[in-house]
């Protein structure tokens, strides 16, 4: 049994890790990435709407905007949760999450997993939005008359909830016990990291 | 034991992953700086008023294409107007120089048309224009219009110049037309360099450039025009569009040149100012009335009009200016003369143009050098024989609807025409100056006669109006006749020469006295004092064939004498047998075709007249003066004697007039009937038409009832329903014979002689009636002619007429069975077999028959017993006929 992996699986020969080798700071990179994304993706128009040659280009923070003001509150809340609100919890928990894996803060086991597990189950919604773009993308096209297209915020968007989950994906859960075990002996050799408990 | 050696990893080695935030991180980088780049020039454009434009909204578009957005609106400290900020493209930078135009495109609906209307749902947009190379010097504040402005002339584009003592109504914009269509535009109107005039600038469209000649005139066709004067008012617009906008039209003649670039023409205020371009002095006497407006003609053809009357300095004439077309302008020589031509008030003349337009000025063409001051006279010129037609005068006391340009009519056709009418105080007549063209002028000789076919002269007599009826045209111009007699021929004479003078016959029968008719006359001996008036038409199938000439009362009181007169070429129409009456010009016929009212002409049907017939024997009349019987009226003279008496013992509409047909054509009718004293049958007298009596009047002739019959078979004699019932009748042989009974039963027709019968006895009648096929492989060969008990009553007889060409169909091994109804052979291996010969048979009942190959031919009358079912083998027989026996295709 070797501390960093490097163990063969009998039946595929597979390599079997500890804990799988950089998955910190790979999931790092992804959320990144999804941090700078977030930017285009929220400062470009979403939606490119044109009723009779008349093109109203929407952010996403604008579109929710005109939902409130034509009334449409429900739906406002949906779109304003799954396009703004989720991408942006889930960076900012994973930011947290990482941060508290890699400087051992203390953190109840339990409430860490279940914060990760919820990020990581809430992240998919976000693609929402993307869904209702595509449907109305073609229920709307009229021709002349009207319109409603991508805009260039889409891909952008669609990129941050992508290196989100993959994110957490890549990101190897069994160290946020390592963090919990480490706090624990934090308390009494401060400053000092220990990875090689099983 | 050894420990293994451990081995050492790197642990912290950086992922390969961290590319990713690096490569988003340049792009968004990327993509911020390409914002930047992009985000436009800010210019500002003042508008006074920003009425539509909405900040973030409002595009700017150059020719159609976006090239910009309003960021924002602000207004103006002093509150003038509002800078409206707009983002230009980037692409936009070197043009954004003080040489452009920014104006601002909203929906406009006015008369001349919609534009901007893509604004309507688009809202308002800001056009800019800007010269094709970028000129001027840099700016970022701009001057905003509020309509769009005046566009330069791109150099495809030809132009020309006209020039106008006003603007009238011609403004930059206004579209210039030819033939209506829209070729160019106004582009510019100014004052001319001295400010008397305005120069009106205008361009045509590239294709159109050509169409501009040397010669073309322009007029404005802006607004309505109304004149006002005894003409009557005169309205005059172009388009809607010019009306309301103004315009300018023209027109070019085809020879000319296409004109140069920029040439200079004069703008005419009217089309008619355009076509009456040129100018002529006139002196005329004050005593005329010869107004402003008062037409010029040169013969018929409308030459120009007095434009300005003035007096003249001593107050003795009046000095007028007058336009005149283009096209007379070869006339307008020294010796050509102008002279006033009254308004004639002529009741005859229904030319209302001629009495509307009043007093005219003629022009005579003279010969010299031309000129454009003219003397009008009062008096035409005197005549001068010129050209190569004949001239001649007519002499008359009545000038009857004769005028200037009364055509001179030979047998219809127009030969000439009046010139001129004097009145010559002094003989008190009218000398009347006519033409004959050069063509015709061998009809005319000394002894030619004219007299006036004019209708105006009112006879109060029906006769008269027909006689002096001639040609509708003739009706309203009125027309001078040369005569010649109804065969068409005329007096032979010598040649005459220019200036040969004859009087003018009042009318026709005037001409007729001088010029006596060998017409052909008859004479009609009538009991009655209803005879026609004189002049009344003699008709042949209501066509006028002659007329009544004179009508006397007998010697002995007894009745009238009338004299006919038959015009020649319809001599021989008449012959010994003629038969005449009194036509009442209205007559009724009614069938199931529908009523048929036929008149005779409204003459015939006015003044009554006399209609004959002739029959097809008899011999043509010799000599003239025959005399014949006038009978009062057609029945009267087609009288009807009957010929036959008919027994008719059934009930029946039958009456009086009902008709006696053979084979569907009428060929006489019933005249007469009366109950025979027993009141059990009623004796018919029936009249035949005699060319058919031979015929009819024979022992084996049949006469049959025919009574309309509504049955499930269909509706037999539907003629019938309508005239009600009428007889039939089937000629025989026989001897002479004119006592028939009716035979009211189809059943009891007897075969026609020559037809070919067979007798079917059968056990009872079925569903068959009379009419009921005899079918042959389902084609109908016969009918069930009629079927009657045998005397033993222990069958029925049925008679079945084949029709001839069938007959060899008839042998005798055939085999006839009943096909009436449907038979329905339900069976648990074959299934349902429904069996039926046709249609008709199903309800109408019917026969069919089958022939074997061998058996003979049969004579009428055979006898053979009538299945009620059909054997299977019948339906494998399929005889061959031999040639000698093949039908025949009659």
């Amino acid at each position: 049994m070797n501390r960093v992996g490097s163990f063969q699986c009998l039946s595929c020969n597979g390599k079997l890790h500890l804990r799988t080798p950089n998955s910190l700071q790979a999931a790092w990179a992804w959320l990144a990435t999804a941090a700078v994304l977030i930017f285009p993706a929220n400062l470009y128009p979403i939606t490119l709407f044109t009723v009779f040659g008349n093109e109203k280009p929407d952010t996403i923070l604008s579109g929710t905007l005109t939902l409130v003001k034509m009334g449409m509150f429900p739906i406002a809340v949906i779109v304003f949760t799954a396009s703004i609100a989720v991408p942006i919890i889930k960076i900012v928990g994973l930011t947290y999450i990482y941060f508290s894996v890699q400087r051992h803060v203390k953190l109840s086991d339990k409430a860490r997993t279940r914060m990760f597990h919820f990020i990581e189950w809430i992240g998919r919604w976000s693609m929402m939005d993307l869904f209702v773009i595509s449907i109305m993308s073609v229920l709307m096209d009229l021709g002349h008359i009207s319109s409603f297209e991508a805009g260039p915020a889409t891909a952008a968007f669609g990129l941050v909830v992508f290196c989100t989950m993959v994110s957490s994906k890549v990101f190897d859960t069994r160290l946020l016990w390592d963090a919990e075990q480490a706090s624990e002996e934090h308390l009494y050799h401060s400053g000092q990291r220990n990875k090689s408990k099983l | 034991m050894e420990h293994p050696k451990p081995v050492i990893q790197k642990e912290s080695k950086l992922s390969g992953v961290w590319l990713l935030p690096v490569i988003a991180l340049v792009l968004a980088t990327w993509l911020l700086y390409k914002g930047y780049r992009d985000s436009g020039i800010p210019i500002k454009v003042f508008f006074p008023d920003a009425h539509g434009i909405i900040a973030n909204k409002t595009k700017v578009k150059f020719r159609g294409m976006e090239v910009g957005r309003v960021s924002k609106l602000s207004l103006l400290n002093d509150g003038s107007g509002v800078y409206v900020h707009v983002e230009m493209a980037k692409e936009t930078a070197p043009y954004l120089t003080d040489a452009l135009k920014f104006w601002l495109v909203k929906p406009r609906a006015g008369v001349g048309g919609i534009s901007g209307l893509e604004t309507l749902v688009s809202g308002a947009y800001i056009q800019v224009d800007a010269p094709f190379q970028p000129t001027g010097k840099e700016a970022r504040l701009f001057d905003g219009l509020l309509s769009p402005p005046a566009t330069e002339i791109p150099e495809v584009f030809v132009t020309h110049r006209l020039v106008s003592d006003a603007a009238k109504s011609i403004s930059p914009g206004v579209g210039v037309y030819y033939r209506k269509l829209l070729v160019g535009e106004v582009h510019d109107v100014r004052l001319d360099e001295d400010l008397q005039g305005v120069e009106i600038i205008f361009a045509l469209e590239p294709q159109y450039k050509d169409l501009v000649k040397e010669d073309s005139r322009f007029w404005n066709v802006s607004g309505v025009r109304a004149n006002m004067g005894m003409d009557g008012i005169l309205v005059e617009t172009d388009s809607v569009t010019s009306m309301v906008l103004g315009g300018i039209a023209f027109n070019s003649p085809k020879s000319s040149a296409v004109a140069n670039e920029n040439s200079v023409f004069p703008l005419y205020e009217s089309l008619e100012m355009a076509r009456t371009a040129i100018e002529v002095d006139l002196t005329i006497p004050a005593t005329e009335q010869v107004r402003v407006g008062t037409k010029i003609f040169f013969h018929e053809y409308e030459a120009g009009k007095i434009t300005q009357l003035n007096w003249s300095k001593n107050f003795k004439t009046l000095v007028g200016k007058a336009r005149l077309n283009q096209q007379v302008e070869p006339l307008l020589r020294k010796g050509t003369k102008f002279w006033i031509q009254k308004a004639a008030v002529d009741l005859s003349s229904i030319d209302l143009s001629k009495l509307i337009q009043g007093t005219t000025i003629q022009i005579k063409p003279g010969q010299g050098e031309y000129t454009n001051r003219f003397q009008v006279a009062t008096m035409p010129p005197e005549i001068q024989f010129e050209g190569p037609d004949l001239d001649l005068f007519l002499i008359t006391k009545e000038r009857q609807g004769l005028n200037v340009g009364t055509p001179i009519v030979y047998r219809g056709q127009t030969i000439g025409k009046v010139e001129s009418i004097r009145f010559e105080t002094k003989a008190r007549q009218f000398k009347i100056h006519v033409v004959v063209e050069e063509s015709y002028q061998e009809l005319i000789s000394d002894a030619s006669i004219f007299y006036n076919m004019s209708s105006v002269k009112l006879k109060v007599d029906f006769d008269g109006i027909a006689a002096s009826i001639p040609q509708p045209k003739q009706i309203l111009t009125g027309a001078i006749g040369l005569y010649s007699n109804s065969n068409g021929e005329q007096k032979t004479g010598k040649p005459v020469k220019d200036g040969h003078t004859y009087s003018l016959f009042e009318d026709y029968d005037a001409a007729t006295s001088v010029y006596p008719e060998t017409s052909f006359q008859i004479h009609l001996n009538s009991a009655s004092f209803a005879s026609p008036t004189v002049g009344a038409p003699l008709l042949y199938h209501q066509f006028q064939v002659g007329k009544v000439k004179k009508v006397s009362l007998k010697k002995d009181a007894s009745g009238t004498e009338i004299q006919v007169i038959v015009f020649p070429e319809y001599q021989q129409l008449l012959k010994t047998s003629s038969t005449f009456w009194l036509a009442s010009g209205v007559d009724v016929e009614a069938s199931l075709k529908g009523l048929k009212i036929s008149t005779g002409s409204i003459k015939s049907v006015l003044v009554g007249g006399i209609a004959f017939e002739t029959p097809s024997h008899g011999k043509f009349l010799k000599k003239p003066k025959t005399s014949f019987t006038l009978f009062e009226s057609k029945d009267k003279a087609m009288a009807k004697v009957p010929q036959f008496q008919l027994t008719l013992k059934r009930n029946s509409s039958l009456s009086n007039g009902a008709s006696v047909q053979y084979r569907g054509q009428k060929i006489g009718e019933v005249i007469d009937s009366t109950w025979t004293p027993d009141f059990q049958s009623r004796i018919l007298s029936v009249w035949v038409e005699p060319s058919y009596l031979k015929k009819v009047a024979r022992s084996n002739t049949q006469f049959i009832l025919m009574r309309p019959e509504i049955s499930l078979r269909g509706v037999q004699n539907p003629g019938a329903l309508i005239t009600g019932d009428f007889l039939s009748v089937e000629v025989g042989k026989g001897a002479e014979k004119f006592f028939f009974d009716v035979i009211d039963d189809p059943r009891d027709i007897r075969p026609e002689a020559n037809a070919f019968w067979i007798t079917l006895v059968a056990d009872d009648l079925g569903s068959l009636k009379v009419g009921s096929p005899l079918l042959y492989r389902k084609i109908r060969i016969g009918e069930v002619k009629s079927y009657y008990l045998a005397p033993t009553a222990n069958h029925v007889e049925i008679i079945v007429n084949v029709e001839l060409r069938y007959r060899s169909l008839v042998k005798d091994t055939s085999k006839f069975w009943n096909a009436s109804g449907l038979r329905v052979e339900a069976s648990l291996f074959n299934g349902l077999k429904i069996d039926s010969e046709s249609v008709e048979t199903i309800v109408g009942g019917g026969i069919a028959i089958a022939t074997p190959e061998e058996g003979n031919v049969v004579q009428a009358g055979h006898e053979y017993s009538l299945y009620k079912i059909k054997s299977d083998s019948w339906d494998n027989w399929r005889p061959h006929l031999k040639e000698k026996h093949a039908l025949s295709t009659e």
